[in-house]
C-alpha cells in the first residue's frame, strides 16, 4: 500500500484513509450480516446467523484495517 | 433563502401567537419552472439555473486566466497557475506520482467545477449549493468510478485489475472467504457510494445550518413588538447574535466548502492511483 509509482514512501493523506476504513467497517457487517441474515430467513431461524454474520463481518473489517499496518 | 417565517411576518414577542419555523428540506426541493411529466424527472428547477452559472463561472475563470499565457504570467494567470500546482503538488503526485501528471488538467477542472457548484450556496439571490441535490456529487463520483475501472482495466487487464481490488496481499489463505467479499463490496460498492454521499451531505447541511440562522435573524428581529420597547430591545439582540452566527458560519461555510472539494478530488485521485499501481 505504500509504494505508489514514483513517489517512493509518499504517506496517503489521512482523509483518504478514513474513508477506507469507514468503507471497511461498513462493508464487513453488511456483506457477512447480510449473509447471516440470509441463512436466518432460508433455514427458518430468527436471528442466530445475523449476530454471528455481523461479528465476523466486523472481524474481517478490522483484520483488513490492521493488517496493512502490522505489515509495515 | 426564504421561509414560512418570512413570508407569514412571524416574529418574537408578538401577540398573536406564532412561533418560530424553522427552515425545511423544502429548500433543497424548489418548485420545478417547466415538467415534462417523465416518471423521475424533476423538470426544470432552480438547480439546473444554479449549475449553469457555475458551469459558466468555471469556464470563465479558465478563459480569461489563459487566454494569454505567458512566460513571466501575469497575475491572473498566476491565479490559475497556483491551483495547477497545488493540484501536482498536493494531490496528484502524492498519490499517483509522476505518472499522474496527465490527470492534473481533470482534477483541476474537478476541483474548481466542485468549489463553484458549492461557492453558488453563497450568492445572492441564488443561494442554493448545486451539490446540496445527490444527483449531481452522484453524477461526478460515478464518472471517477468507471475511470479507474477503465484505467486499472487498460493497464493491468480485466483478470488483474479485479484480483488487485478484491484480493488484498499478505492474507493467509484460509482467511480469504472472510476478507475478500469485504473488500469486493467495500471498493466496489460502498466506496463510490460514500465518495458521493461525502460530498452532498456536507454541503447539504451545511446550507440547512446557514437556513436556520438566517430565518432566526429574522424571526428574532421585532423592535415594534407590542409588548414594549424593553422586550423590542432585547429582540433586536437577539436578531444581532444570530445574525454575527450567520456571518460566522457563512465564513466557516466558505471554507468547508474548499475542503469538500479538496475531498472529492483527492480521493478521485488516490481511487485512480491505486487502480495504477495494481496489486498492493
Amino acid at each position: 500500500m505504500n509504494d505508489r509509482p514514483g513517489t517512493g514512501e509518499a504517506p496517503k493523506s489521512p482523509e483518504a484513509d478514513g474513508m477506507t476504513l469507514f468503507s471497511y467497517l461498513l462493508a464487513g457487517p453488511l456483506v457477512f450480516g447480510g449473509a447471516g441474515w440470509l441463512a436466518d430467513w432460508l433455514l427458518g431461524l430468527s436471528t442466530v446467523f445475523l449476530p454471528i454474520g455481523v461479528l465476523l463481518g466486523m472481524a474481517g473489517a478490522i483484520y483488513l484495517i490492521v493488517v496493512p499496518y502490522v505489515r509495515s | 433563502m426564504h421561509s414560512a417565517a418570512q413570508e407569514e411576518g412571524c416574529h418574537i414577542f408578538n401577540d398573536f401567537g406564532c412561533g418560530f419555523q424553522a427552515p425545511t428540506t423544502e429548500l433543497f426541493f424548489p418548485a420545478p419552472w417547466v415538467e415534462f411529466g417523465l416518471p423521475g424527472t424533476s423538470g426544470i428547477t432552480k438547480y439546473l439555473l444554479v449549475l449553469i452559472v457555475a458551469t459558466l463561472v468555471s469556464m470563465a475563470f479558465w478563459y480569461f486566466t489563459t487566454r494569454n499565457p505567458k512566460v513571466v504570467p501575469t497575475r491572473a494567470q498566476s491565479v490559475a497557475e497556483l491551483f495547477v500546482a497545488f493540484v501536482r503538488d498536493q494531490i496528484t503526485r502524492n498519490t499517483m506520482g509522476k505518472a499522474g501528471d496527465k490527470y492534473i488538467p481533470l482534477m483541476v477542472t474537478l476541483f474548481i467545477f466542485i468549489f463553484t457548484m458549492n461557492v453558488m450556496g453563497l450568492i445572492p439571490g441564488l443561494q442554493l449549493p448545486v451539490t446540496s441535490n445527490l444527483a449531481f456529487p452522484a453524477v461526478l463520483a460515478l464518472f471517477i468510478y468507471l475511470l479507474w475501472n477503465a484505467v486499472g482495466i487498460r493497464r493491468h487487464g480485466v483478470g488483474a485489475h479485479f484480483k488487485a481490488r478484491m484480493v488484498p496481499a499478505g492474507v493467509p489463505g484460509y482467511l480469504l472467504p472472510v476478507v475478500v467479499p469485504i473488500e469486493a463490496i467495500s471498493n466496489f460498492v460502498i466506496r463510490p457510494f460514500t465518495h458521493a454521499v461525502r460530498l452532498f451531505a456536507v454541503m447539504f447541511a451545511g446550507h440547512l445550518l446557514l437556513a436556520v440562522f438566517a430565518a432566526a435573524g429574522f424571526y428574532m428581529f421585532n423592535p415594534m413588538s407590542p409588548m414594549g420597547p424593553v422586550l423590542g430591545g432585547v429582540s433586536v439582540l437577539y436578531s444581532g447574535i444570530a445574525l454575527f452566527g450567520f456571518l460566522v458560519f457563512t465564513v466557516f461555510e466558505l471554507f468547508i466548502m474548499a475542503v469538500q472539494a479538496y475531498v472529492f478530488v483527492l480521493l478521485a485521485s488516490v481511487y485512480i492511483g491505486e487502480a495504477m499501481e495494481g496489486a498492493h
